[in-house]
């Protein structure tokens, strides 16, 4: 009997010891940007140049190598990095650039099983999930800093480990010219209530006002709303919202914030969304409003690019900011960051590398730019050609504010680890019917629950 | 000679042990601690992480919507999984055939059956349209959007994978049965029902108890049809327990009560067990 328990409890632990996993999924920018092929060519003849030059004017054998840990999208190539790699070590012959690859469908998670390997990249593109641990990342030379806008800048207990790479804009409001046109409607909204017009006038003339996404990309339900209307109306209600919710001065069930998601929840329940948005993956959901299947779509700036691209222009497509209930008329961006790692043994180098790309080849700068849409966040900008699509998305943005982006602030005043997942799942939650208020208390004891872990 | 043979067992004992036992005791210490999976410092936090899991609602959920996958998947595919072993016992010219397509899905990637099934059960997927091209327009539904409807599905998919296993583990069994005792049975007029009844039935509780507890091993564990299909949601609506323990290590930094939700599945796992091994042995023969 006893051989029999313990061979009972030897498979039971070897069942549960068998866990694999992933974190959350990064959204996806779906639509392959026009820098992309620019960047294919421009590879191709650069890498040549590059190599024929690193020939010349390398010292043979005492190179220093800088491992970089990257990831591919449709605009985020193999080609793109492959450019940014050669014209680099071309100009730095005593430097080479090692791509790491970071593979799955959780950037942190990856650089976090390096880092348990003792085997962490050098560099890593997208380091703010690993930011808020001390000792992660080697603090940035000052001078380095100096190149970029002061809100760009991200500091954890005092300290500079990261390097400003670029801002991103968010989202607006796509849609079909010919469907609005067909439901008989000449102007965008400009108010919440003209809003709400537009999508009974299109409900009314047998269309679907609104897509939308979610099964496994969770983020991607309330994406649009979140960081298009609610963030606007939370921000100009409480311009420091940050600080005063994380100290506790304010709760996530404010008046404000339960206003701004029941209106979301109207949007819901008035049936204005596409009945498949829930089943939809993002990329499933990007293609259903291309083919028409919706008039609008609460999109991501990465997606103007993808519309330029493929021909579509301003005379199909149309962009507006949706506007906020509360009229508040502000806009957010998610900045990003690279980081050098604290174990890294060429530290001076690896940051050369950090300022070559960001800024000090300003070449460079927009090439990397360009190829998802992005913006420069040094103190002198860089700017590039646009299509007329990502041109008016940039354009619509004239007269409002830039503010925070609640989710996305990175530093000391940052949201705790994983609470951003865990809100886009209740807001999903929201979406298929929860109470608003009920949700939001959720939200209260999580993020405290993090906090406190966090300590 | 005994001591000769022991050592012949040394080299698995050893790879065992480092692989699995150590790796185990490392989770219970870890799951003592609040540990984030990065730092290089952690505390010895005594049980609080065990007392954190009495009032996690998230953690709660997970094990209401794991308890729900289990109790649906495993009494289908073993009372399906015996039905269609007994139905491919008989020899037949298809029989052969269909004992391989009935397993094949067990042998494709979980992920790979995971994508085809999105395709099919999409709003505008494979099953809808197909409803459509019919006429019955009217009787679409979300599959994976709806949340009474996402863990049904999380279900049919997992039937669908892992019957084929099951039917393999009681054809298997079905096939030990001497066949002289139908043969009497039939001389004493026995009808198949108490052939069945009388004479299968009992001499393939091992293979029944094999199949059970394997069918609730796998179903405690389900992680990556969940993850793939609906990532946890909508909102937690079909986050299973494995799902929720990637979730506090890797999403929220929580190795340490991760690992406490982990020792806590390793124990019911191993209660399961115990209990159904003690009620199937009363029913052996």
């Amino acid at each position: 009997m006893k051989k029999k328990l313990i061979s009972v409890l030897l498979t039971a632990a070897m069942a549960a010891s068998i866990f694999s996993g992933c974190g959350s999924q990064a959204p996806a920018a779906d639509a392959a940007s026009e820098a992309k092929s620019e960047a294919a060519a421009a590879s191709e003849a650069k890498a040549e140049s590059a190599a024929d030059a690193k020939e010349a004017e390398a010292p043979a054998g005492d190179a220093v190598t800088i491992t970089w840990a990257v990831f591919e999208t449709d605009n985020y190539t193999a080609e793109v990095w492959q450019h940014i790699i050669d014209a680099f070590e071309a100009d730095n012959p005593g430097i080479k650039i090692e791509k790491v690859l970071m593979t799955g469908d959780s950037r942190p998670q990856f650089l976090k099983t390096m880092l348990a390997a003792g085997k962490m990249p050098d560099v890593n593109v997208d380091p703010v999930d690993l930011a808020s641990t001390e000792g992660i990342y080697a603090e940035v030379p000052e001078e380095l800093l100096e190149r970029y806008e002061d809100t760009a800048i991200a500091t954890y207990n005092g300290k500079h480990t990261l390097v400003p790479a670029y801002k991103a804009l968010r989202n607006q409001c796509y849609y079909h010219k010919d469907q609005f046109a067909e439901a008989g409607i000449t102007e965008e909204p400009k108010t919440w209530d003209e809003f709400i017009e537009v999508c009974e006038k299109l409900k009314a003339a047998g269309k679907t006002p609104l897509m939308g996404a979610g099964a496994s990309d969770i983020w991607a339900t309330s994406f649009g709303y979140w960081t298009g209307v609610a963030n606007a109306d939370i921000m100009k209600a409480y311009p420091n919202f940050n600080e005063d919710i994380l100290s506790g001065k304010l709760k996530w069930t404010d008046p404000v914030i339960v206003d701004s998601l029941n209106k979301w929840q109207d949007l819901i329940n008035a049936g204005y969304y596409h009945k498949g948005s829930m089943s939809f993956s993002y990329t499933q959901a990007s293609k259903e409003f291309r083919d028409g299947s919706a008039a609008m779509f609460m999109d991501g700036a990465w997606s103007s690019i993808g519309y330029d691209k493929d021909g579509i222009t301003t005379d199909d497509i149309g962009i507006f900011v949706v506007p906020a209930s509360s009229g508040a008329r502000s806009y957010c961006t998610m900045p990003q960051y690279w980081g050098v790692a604290e174990t890294c043994e060429h530290k001076e180098e690896a940051f050369k590398f950090c300022e070559y790309v960001l800024g000090g080849n300003p070449e460079i700068y927009k090439y990397y730019l360009k190829a998802d849409a992005t913006y420069s966040v040094t103190k002198e900008p860089i700017t590039y050609d646009m299509g007329s699509v990502q041109m008016e998305f940039v354009d619509n943005y004239n007269d409002y504010e830039l503010v925070p982006e609640i989710m996305k602030v990175v530093g000391d005043t940052a949201m705790p680890t994983g609470f951003e997942d865990f809100t886009c799942k209740s807001l999903q939650n929201i979406f298929t019917g929860a109470d608003v208020t009920t949700e939001l208390e959720t939200w209260d004891a999580e993020m405290q629950r993090l906090l406190t872990s966090a300590e | 000679m005994r001591k000769t043979s022991k050592l012949f067992l040394l080299p698995a004992l050893l790879i065992y042990t480092f692989l699995m036992i150590v790796p185990i005791l490392g989770a219970f210490y870890l799951s003592l601690t609040d540990w984030n999976g990065i730092a290089a410092a952690f505390r010895f936090v005594g049980i609080r992480n065990y007392l954190t899991m009495l009032s996690d609602a998230r953690l709660h959920n997970a094990i209401s919507v794991t308890l729900k996958i289990t109790l649906t998947v495993s009494v289908t595919v073993n009372v399906l999984g015996l039905f269609i072993a007994c139905l491919l016992n008989r020899v037949g010219k298809m029989t052969n055939a269909l004992r391989s397509i009935f397993f094949l899905p067990y042998v494709i990637s979980t992920v790979a059956i995971s994508f085809i099934w999105l395709s099919i059960l999409s709003y505008t997927g494979v099953f809808n349209t197909i409803l459509e091209m019919l006429g019955f327009g009217n009787v679409i539904a979300d599959y994976i959007g709806n949340t009474k409807n996402a863990i049904r599905s999380i279900c049919i998919i997992e039937i669908w994978r892992i019957l084929g296993f099951h039917m393999v583990i009681y054809l298997a069994s079905i096939q030990t049965v001497p066949e002289d005792l139908y043969e009497a049975c039939t001389m004493d007029g026995g009808t198949t029902w108490q052939k069945f009844r009388y004479i299968t039935l009992p001499l393939i509780v091992p293979g029944i108890t094999i199949s059970v507890i394997m069918s609730i091993m796998t179903e405690m564990k389900q992680y990556d049809i969940v993850k793939v299909i609906t990532n946890g949601g909508p909102g937690y609506s079909t986050e299973t327990i494995t799902y929720n323990i990637v979730t506090q290590a890797f999403g929220n930094n929580m190795l340490g009560y991760s690992s406490a939700i982990a020792v806590f599945l390793f124990l019911v796992i191993a209660a399961i067990t115990i209990v159904q091994l003690r009620l199937t042995k009363r029913l052996e023969v």
